[in-house]
């Protein structure tokens, strides 16, 4: 019986299984031929992106219809469809840009793109989760490979100080999680999110101890999306990892905290709304404030890139604190927008390179615009974009967030908000200030590949015509965000 | 009872966990860790998780406390001004022998196999019911299969991290290989010359 119903399950984790089988064939494949070689970089990278395909081809060709399995340890539905494609060519993109940095920096380890395949199943296995154990597993599995990505420049001590930075600091916030998630158990008697949502009806759950434990699980969930005040270690972190990694922290592992953090506060605590609303409300209006005031004096762009994914990680907690439709909408726009810009932002990052020394203060893109028009552009576009000019992506996914905040009564915080965003305006527009009207002291070349500059001409573009395709777009996205209905 | 058990065991351990953090020396924090895990241990055994107290021992007593001891004799740590103190810390010592001693006697006193009159005494093994390293594999491969495997596939990327981290590849070390040395002939390495009287090879 329990066999039988394993079997038929196992079509849900078809995705999870294929590329698990991949990376063992990568394995011992990278050992046996010469691994470590500048001449076998560029396959590995291929082999990597092919099992990321035809595991992106699996999810697509599956069912889409909402079904749990493995004894409710699993969820699938159009909302974990969608999410799962998302970080799949995220990472894909990522791989892509990162390619001429990893050679440049000797990079050429095979066990670099094991890695972040291993991360991308640790995410898959997030965003499927029915269960806080899955969750668990997942989410040790993701920052597990990240924590050795981010210290994978052995020859580097700022690579080690991240990576040794990140994993202490990881290891605790995974702490809190099972703490959190033990006094939820000792509460409610379950783990399985399901289960959770009707058992937290009964009045007598509503205690102390249960509003303990979910600060105990959402700070440690904040930790993961470097939420204030849980943001100390991204600055750090992401200026000293290399930056091919910086990249894929920036983006990939944000999709799939936000996923699990949706499926987290709309399916299992969705009835004690009130007791953390204004917990995700007020960390998000914090973290847009660090977020833009941190970035302000900044002259090293990772670090700047930091406090950006801090500050927009803020606005969609302020939409997913008001616990209705709209907010889990505009949040999944907002998260579709960020990903687009933040990827094309470190595709024109990973391509400032001078002398085989990568260009990483702000002053040295002084006079960008006339020796490298294109990169110009397209960064200019996508920094407007960020800082939230009208006609541009980043002003409509604001748009959204701004709409449902307002909607669900809160005008002051949308006030707040838009203050915020005020703010953090002048530290996107003084870099295309630099590019346009600082003088360089001496012009250069930039010479890229040219899937890097499509990569980066491809964002600029998507972002530009947004409006075109806008509405489309947020109708798909709100076909699926019903995936969970409030 | 069981309330003088799980005082003695919480008791200890709550102190030993502080004096890990407390004890100036670092050997005597890998110990008093020790003595922790023998505490968790305990209180395992009084809920009747026979299975995970002795899955602590072995894992956490035998296996990582001991590799933590060998980490930090490793350290830079002044081993002469230890042996100073030996009568000094002779006490401690007895204390924590005394104490494992101790418990060890009182866990064999308060174990008792038989047939359970009173249900709910989770101090009697019961003879003939299902104990909990046979419930735990049931479940562990058949429900929890999934879960299992993600588990599995952690501990590889910790292997591929530690391996990544640490492993660093030297170009200039010379290696012995038997293959080639046995497949090497008197034709290849050997070479005759004729040396002209008064001159050298060269």
């Amino acid at each position: 019986m329990n066999l039988l119903s394993n079997i038929l399950d196992i079509n849900l984790v078809f995705p999870e299984i294929f590329l698990s089988l991949w990376l063992l064939v990568f394995i011992p494949l990278g050992v046996y031929s010469g691994g470590d070689k500048e001449t076998r970089q560029s396959y590995f990278t291929i082999f990597s992106i092919i099992g990321l395909l035809g595991t992106l081809l699996i999810i697509l060709m599956g069912d889409y219809k909402a079904a749990r399995g493995f004894y409710d340890l699993i969820v699938n539905d159009r909302l974990v469809v969608f999410l799962k494609s998302l970080v799949i060519l995220a990472g894909v993109i990522v791989l892509i840009i990162s390619e001429k940095y990893r050679t440049l920096k000797k990079l050429y380890l095979f066990e670099y793109p094991v890695l972040i395949l291993f991360s991308i199943l640790g995410m898959l296995v997030m965003l499927s989760s029915n269960d806080f154990i899955t969750l668990y597993l997942g989410l040790e599995l993701q920052s597990l490979s990240l924590y050795v990505l981010a210290a994978i420049k052995k020859d580097s001590l700022k690579s080690s100080e991240a990576g040794l930075k990140y994993f202490i600091l990881g290891a605790l916030a995974s702490g809190f999680f099972l703490f959190g998630v033990s006094l939820l158990f000792g509460i409610t008697g379950t783990t399985s999110f399901t289960i959770l949502s009707s058992n937290l009806l009964s009045p007598e759950n509503n205690s102390l101890l249960l509003i303990l434990s979910i600060v105990l699980i959402l700070s440690s969930i904040a930790f993961k999306l470097s939420i204030a005040p849980f943001h100390m270690w991204t600055p750090d972190v992401y200026e000293g990892a290399p930056t091919s990694v910086t990249a894929f922290f920036a983006v990939v592992p944000k999709i799939a905290a936000i996923g699990v953090l949706m499926r987290i506060l709309y399916i299992a605590l969705i009835d004690i709304h009130d007791v953390w609303n204004q917990l995700i409300l007020i960390l998000g209006i914090l973290s847009i404030f660090v977020g833009a005031f941190g970035a302000l004096l900044q002259i090293n762009i990772k670090r700047l890139m930091a406090y950006s994914a801090i500050s927009n990680i803020g606005y969609i907690f302020l939409a997913l604190s008001l616990g209705s439709q709209l907010g889990l909408e505009a949040s999944l726009i907002y998260i579709t927008v960020y990903t687009v810009s933040a990827l094309g932002s470190f595709a024109f990052i990973l391509s400032m390179e001078k002398d085989n020394i990568m260009l990483n203060n702000i002053s040295s893109f002084a006079g960008l615009s006339k020796s490298n028009p294109f990169y110009a552009i397209c960064f200019s576009i996508i920094l407007l974009s960020l800082a939230g000019l009208p006609p541009l992506a980043g002003f409509i996914a604001k748009f959204y967030i701004f709409k449902a905040v307002i909607m669900a009564d809160f005008l002051w915080i949308a006030v707040i908000g838009i203050m915020g965003s005020v703010i953090s305006a002048y530290y996107y527009l003084n870099i295309v200030k630099v590019m346009y009207l600082d003088e360089a002291e001496e012009l250069f070349t930039i010479e890229s590949k040219k899937s890097v500059k499509f990569i980066l001409f491809i964002s600029a573009v998507l972002i530009f015509t947004f409006l075109i395709y806008a509405d489309s777009l947020i109708n798909f996205l709100s076909y699926i965000s019903k995936a969970i209905i409030l | 009872m069981l309330p003088f058990f799980f005082y003695t065991f919480a008791i200890i351990s709550v102190i030993s966990s502080f004096m890990v953090i407390f004890a100036k020396n670092p050997v005597h924090s890998v110990f008093f860790l020790i003595l922790t895990f023998f505490n968790a241990t305990g209180l395992f055994v009084l809920m009747g998780a026979e299975f995970l107290a002795m899955l602590l021992l072995i894992v956490y007593v035998g296996a990582v406390a001991v590799l933590f001891l060998f980490v930090v004799m490793m350290l830079n740590i002044d081993f002469n001004s230890l042996r100073t103190g030996m009568i000094k810390n002779a006490p401690l010592g007895l204390l924590i022998g005394t104490i494992l001693l101790g418990e060890m006697i009182f866990s064999f006193i308060g174990m008792k196999y038989g047939v359970a009159n009173k249900p709910g005494n989770e101090l009697f093994i019961v003879l003939g019911e299902e104990e909990n390293t046979r419930a735990l594999g049931k479940v562990l491969y058949t429900n929890y299969i999934y879960l299992f495997q993600c588990a599995g596939l952690i501990l590889l990327v910790a292997m591929i991290g530690a391996i990544v981290l640490t492993h660093r590849k030297r170009d200039n070390v010379k290696q012995q290989d038997a293959v080639k040395q046995i497949l090497r002939n008197r034709e290849d390495a050997i070479e005759v010359k004729e040396v002209e009287i008064g001159k050298g090879v060269l």
